[in-house]
């Protein structure tokens, strides 16, 4: 029965290594993905030649430059840091240990994301002088920004392996260093995520800082871009806001090298036993009370109080329901339109081994940094240049520029979620004689189907919190909620202003929680 | 038929060359075990024939046809080869019922799905979802759901090796028996020795991506093709001996060879297993030693001895031997022995 012995391996001549074969229609189609969001990048370039290199350096090295540039890297700072520390505190609290009324503050904690930072800023500002400056950006910016950093966080918590705590401790750790040398590690990934996509955000924001009189560098891109129809000076900060997303995502990268999810086996997935606070048990619920109720009740109350106070005759129903209709609108044709480009980026970078794949994924982060006004008039330029103005300010375009805008966002949900399902999966699909596509219809889209949704809500929550690219791009005559807010602020009418900031809220608040719920469910099908 | 044939097949991974030259033969019908260490290759090979990965060079062909080849490469779903992979890898969002059923028409899913899940023996369960049964559970789900598409060959890869021991060998019975029911050619890759002599008719070795020995579980045992091998399947011991008219004269004494031998005089390497080495009483015939461990087994008992020399035995016992460390025996052996032409 024996078989003969292996040839020796001189008896056979080795053809050419050939290549792992290709995916290429994922590369074809993550390709044109990626060109898209370069747009702006080429806008600005080409914007900048046509203007000049030497105006541009002059532009770039003045004194203001280094102003707005202090005014931002230290806001961006600021900010991320405050987001780190309280999203991950909060994520601490909710998901590992005893905390009352976990549900529940699982759910508060994450509706911030739905209220606009304008509205934020509204808020406070309405009621306190205090929040003003470098002082009240830092405050409303972290308000409204830490649930990025919470929502992965608290799934990672989640999803860790308790069996890592366990040995430290009986190794001989105690708590606090099992928690920074065990806890914190697990979670170094999520955080690192959370704190670009703050940082990027940051970059980007207009309206809060606007009514904060705070100057940024996007501040003064808007200013030069729409007041001054200074465009060599807004390109030259948008450069400088370029560079700065660039050395914000190599320093992420960086920092994230190395970094190692290990799971528990795939056949049990072990639910870690809450850290008792014992006395401190009432005294924690302090902490996401003062979090809710600083970045949800502040606002709330000073917009309800708003429309109390105004007294309005006559009711602003009609052009509400309108201006809500088309946010809504808009916003879900964003959202799908973001999530179904999101897909082949992110099963490309994942399933797919290679730097050139990374590097692609990566760079379609930097768009998120650019400001709103720079993407509109990104769509605006190639519109007039290239297809004789016909979609300038229609529908399409707009949306379009939004799904452009918030991509990354809707890249960080449909990412998760491939990760999710393992490739293992779609082998045996295979295996069982099923061809590729009905495997992708029948195993990989249902299980990432809640990514998807997740991608979704993220965009949608977004775009209807979306100002100033919403503002060049609308089409005539059409009022969102944020542009009709947006007016109504700038007239001092803060009464009529008012319901359309509650509307937001109202509308913003749904996919917000549903987002909560995916990073709840993420923990594997409990 | 339906039997397995891999000629040549080689396959590298960067600088890393996995397969080297890669030749088995499976018969249609037969369960065999791929036994190797980790990173032999095992997985490779098993990946494709699976056909989630083509192989740099030679041929792969079931029941004759080829499925990979110079120029050649069935698409995995055309290859009628079912894999039951390790973990067992149900779909999470789909029912046990949907689940053996997915690779079948419509029409067919519910009866065929029925019909399986009454085969290994899991018919109650089939509206649970996979999480929500055990180990071994998923595992028999896994293989039914392989065999419901009536493939010709089945690969399984360490379907056993994340199950409970006592769970295992009743597992491994029923897969075993399953799968000689449905008559399929089986593939099943382990790194377990006990696995491999135990559940399959053939027993194929894997060692630095060769097969280099395909044969029964016994003559795998007895008969090994180099003495690696005789030392990687079951306890071996290797003494140098001297070959002269038939027999081999070590320092347990003249035994008998295997083979029939030429009257050439030549150094050798003798393999003798341990039940082969007879344990007596201090100054009998043979090596003085020292009893230096005794691991009881139940119906064995494994002793380590060490000769006056210096070399180390190990000598197995039926039931309880009576000894104890630090006893002092007479070592001898009891032919016919294995040997190999020494390397001088």
């Amino acid at each position: 029965m024996a078989v003969p012995p292996a040839m020796t391996p001189s008896a056979i001549t080795l053809p050419a290594v050939p290549r792992a074969r290709r995916p290429w229609p994922l590369i074809a189609a993550s390709t044109a993905v990626a060109a898209l969001l370069a747009l702006p990048l080429i806008f600005l370039l080409i914007e900048a030649n046509d203007s000049g290199i030497t105006q541009i350096k002059d532009l770039i090295f003045r004194s203001l430059t280094v102003t707005l540039l202090w005014n931002t890297v230290r806001l961006t700072v600021a900010v991320t840091a405050l987001c780190a520390v309280l999203g991950t505190a909060a994520a601490w609290l909710i998901e590992k240990t005893d905390i009352p009324w976990r549900g529940l503050w699982a759910v508060l904690l994450v509706i911030p994301l739905a209220i606009p930072d304008f509205v934020i800023s509204f808020g406070w500002n309405s009621l306190t002088l205090w929040a003003q400056g470098f002082r009240g950006a830092v405050l409303v910016m972290t308000l409204g920004a830490y649930p990025l950093v919470y929502l992965p966080v608290a799934a990672s918590f989640r999803n860790a392996d308790p069996g890592q705590e366990e040995v430290a401790r009986s190794l001989g750790l105690s708590r606090t260093q099992t928690f920074w040398r065990v806890t914190i590690r697990q979670a170094r990934g999520a955080i690192l995520g959370g704190c670009l996509l703050v940082a990027l955000i940051m970059l980007a924001e207009y309206g809060a800082f606007e009514i904060l009189s705070y100057r940024t560098l996007t501040t003064e891109i808007f200013t030069e871009f729409d007041v001054s129809f200074n465009v060599a000076a807004a390109c030259a900060l948008s450069l400088v806001l370029v560079a700065l997303s660039v050395l914000l995502l190599t320093g992420e990268t960086a920092a994230g090298r190395g970094r190692r999810v290990s799971r528990t086996g795939a056949f049990t997935q072990r639910v870690a036993a809450p850290h008792k606070l014992r006395r401190w048990r009432l005294p924690a619920v302090g902490f996401p009370l003062a979090l809710v109720g600083l970045a949800l009740g502040v606002p709330v109350y000073s917009v309800i109080s708003w429309i109390v106070r105004s007294h309005q005759a006559y009711l602003t129903g009609v052009s509400l329901l309108d201006a809500g209709w088309h946010s809504a609108a808009y916003g879900a044709s964003a959202g799908a339109i973001a999530t179904v480009m999101a897909i082949p980026v992110a099963i490309l970078a994942i399933r797919h081994r290679g730097r050139i794949y990374q590097l692609l994924e990566r760079s379609t982060y930097l768009v998120l940094a650019l400001p709103g006004v720079v993407i509109a008039l990104t769509m605006s330029y190639f519109t007039e240049h290239y297809a004789g103005g016909f979609l300038y300010q229609s529908t399409p375009l707009l949306v379009l520029a939004y799904a452009i805008m918030f991509f990354p966002l809707a890249l960080v949900g449909v990412r998760a979620s491939v990760l999710q399902a393992p490739p293992a999966l779609e082998e045996v699909g295979r295996s069982l004689g099923t061809s590729k596509l009905v495997v992708l219809a029948r195993v990989t889209l249902p299980l990432i189907a809640p990514g998807l949704m997740a991608a979704f809500c993220l965009v949608f929550l977004e775009v209807v919190t979306e100002l100033t690219a919403t503002l060049i791009l609308v089409p005539t005559g059409v009022q969102t909620l944020a542009t009709q807010f947006w007016s109504y602020q700038q007239n001092f009418s803060n009464g009529q202003a008012a319901p359309f900031a509650l509307a937001i809220i109202v509308l913003a608040a749904v996919p917000s929680v549903l987002l909560g719920y995916f990073f709840d469910r993420q923990t594997g099908g409990r | 038929m339906s039997g397995l044939l891999l000629t040549g097949v080689h396959k590298r991974f960067g600088d890393h060359v996995v397969l080297d030259g890669c030749n088995l033969n499976v018969p249609a019908g037969s369960f065999t075990a791929l036994l190797g260490p980790s990173g032999a290759g095992k997985t490779t090979l098993l990946r494709l024939l699976a056909g989630f990965d083509n192989p740099d060079a030679g041929t792969i062909t079931v029941g004759g046809r080829v499925l990979s080849g110079p120029g050649v490469h069935v698409a995995p779903e055309k290859r009628l080869i079912g894999f039951v992979p390790q973990e067992g890898s149900l779909f999470p969002h789909l029912t046990v019922a949907a689940n053996v059923g997915f690779g079948l028409p419509r029409a067919q899913r519910k009866a065929r799905a029925q019909e399986l899940l009454e085969m290994v023996g899991l018919a109650d369960l089939k509206k649970r979802y996979p999480h929500e049964l055990s180990g071994g559970q998923q595992q028999r789900v896994a293989l039914a759901r392989a065999l419901a598409v009536g493939p010709k060959v089945v690969l399984l890869d360490e379907p056993f090796a994340s199950l409970d021991v006592h769970l295992r060998a009743g597992v491994r019975d029923d897969v075993k028996r399953i799968l000689h029911d449905a008559g399929t050619t089986a593939l099943l890759v382990t790194h377990s020795q006990d696995e491999a002599l135990s559940a399959a008719d053939l027993v194929a070795v894997m060692r630095d991506g060769r097969i280099v020995q395909h044969a029964s579980p016994q003559d795998l045992y007895c008969a090994p093709a180099d003495d690696r091998l005789a030392q990687f399947v079951g306890e071996a011991n290797m003494l140098d001996g001297t070959l002269r008219d038939g027999v081999v004269e070590t320092m347990l004494g003249r035994l008998s060879t295997r083979e029939g031998t030429d009257s050439s005089e030549a150094a050798v390497t003798v393999l003798i297993r341990p039940e082969q080495i007879v344990l007596a009483a201090a100054n009998g015939t043979g090596a003085p030693g020292v009893v230096t461990r005794c691991d009881y087994h139940g119906h064995d008992t494994m002793l380590s001895v060490e000769l006056e020399t210096g070399t180390k035995l190990f000598a197995r016992h039926l039931g309880s031997c009576g000894l104890t460390p630090g006893d002092a025996v007479s070592a001898s052996a009891e032919g016919p022995v294995l040997i190999w032409p020494r390397d001088s």
